[in-house]
């Protein structure tokens, strides 16, 4: 079939590094550091950990590139955009409107 | 007084090749669907759908966590989610949803060795592992409402358990697409060349583990 399976990763190691990401996630929300600085690295730490699964445990690293277009075209064009232009719209553009 | 050679005396002698009695080579069920038409893009159809699915998933769950995010900045009255969310019971629940992927892409490894009870059992711990989500699910949701939050109780409530609640639904669904794919493994249906719906309900789970880690940061942590 596909090129999945020509390559396995070690998954228990991916899920490893998956468990301390967490942990860590978790520790910085108990760090005496500005606001600004938390949510910078909770983003880092969750897109890593996202990554993460989608590149090893959903194999897209090693599969077809057309399952990754299919994966990625509504996440970067659409789902992403989306979501940031709401915040845009409600938080800087119209503050008050509910 | 020689015997006259009849016709299947002729057909049963050395060399002599019986057309149409060929038996075909014995083939199991798992073989049997392992066979796929050629397709014009060379990939799988089923594998292909799958994606695709998890393509509008995205644009769905991009949506109630845009709407979350929105909602729950503009409360003006009522608690927020500072207030009443639980990060403890959350980060043992992230840390039960993400090793419940790691069995599942085990379940995989396994079944394309061949090995269908070590698939079985990877399976198994993955549905335990989604039963216990969903407890904590449902002890968080039974909290709040103890709490006197509801659906509608302000804008952070009615986007939270929305989302949450959405969330929680494909986590059932995903446990419910494993238990009958470990009820079909005992009728001889996976091999190592035949595992796609393996393969498939792994990607739906770790897509739903994948919308987890974002909505633990973005709902919980933030």
């Amino acid at each position: 079939m596909e090129g999945s399976h020509r390559m396995q990763p070690n998954y228990v190691r991916v899920g490893l590094v998956l468990f301390v990401l967490t942990m860590v996630e978790v520790g910085v929300t108990y760090m005496l550091i500005p606001h600004w600085l938390i949510v910078l690295s909770l983003l880092a730490l969750m897109a890593a950990k996202a990554a993460l699964v989608a590149l090893f445990y959903m194999h897209l690293k090693f599969d077809n590139r057309l399952y990754a277009a299919l994966f990625g075209f509504p996440l970067f064009l659409l789902g992403i955009p989306l979501v940031l232009s709401l915040i845009i719209l409600f938080y800087l553009l119209h503050p008050t409107v509910v | 007084m020689s015997q006259v050679p009849t016709v299947d005396h002729i057909l049963e002698a050395p060399g002599v090749a019986r057309i149409g009695t060929i038996t075909p080579p014995v083939q199991t069920l798992a073989e049997s669907h392992a066979i796929e038409a050629p397709t014009a893009t060379g990939l799988d159809t089923r594998k292909l759908g799958i994606w695709a699915f998890i393509g509008s998933e995205v644009m769905f769950f991009a949506t109630l966590i845009a709407t979350y995010l929105v909602y729950a900045g503009r409360v003006t009255s009522g608690p927020t989610a500072k207030e009443v969310l639980d990060i403890p019971l959350t980060a043992i629940n992230t840390f039960v949803l993400l090793t419940s992927s790691l069995t599942m892409v085990l379940a995989l490894a396994a079944i394309r060795r061949g090995s269908v009870r070590r698939m079985r059992i990877f399976l198994s711990l993955t549905v335990f592992m989604g039963d216990i989500f969903l407890l904590g699910q449902f002890y968080e949701f039974n909290r709040l409402f103890h709490e006197g939050i509801n659906l509608g109780t302000n804008l952070f409530s009615a986007s939270f358990f929305t989302l949450t609640g959405f969330h929680g639904t494909h986590v059932f669904v995903g446990v419910l697409w494993i238990l009958l794919v470990i009820f079909r493994s005992f009728g001889n249906y996976f091999s190592a060349k035949n595992y796609m719906a393996v393969e498939m309900v792994g990607l739906y789970w770790h897509f739903v583990d994948l919308v987890w880690v974002v909505i633990f940061t973005l709902v919980y942590l933030i």
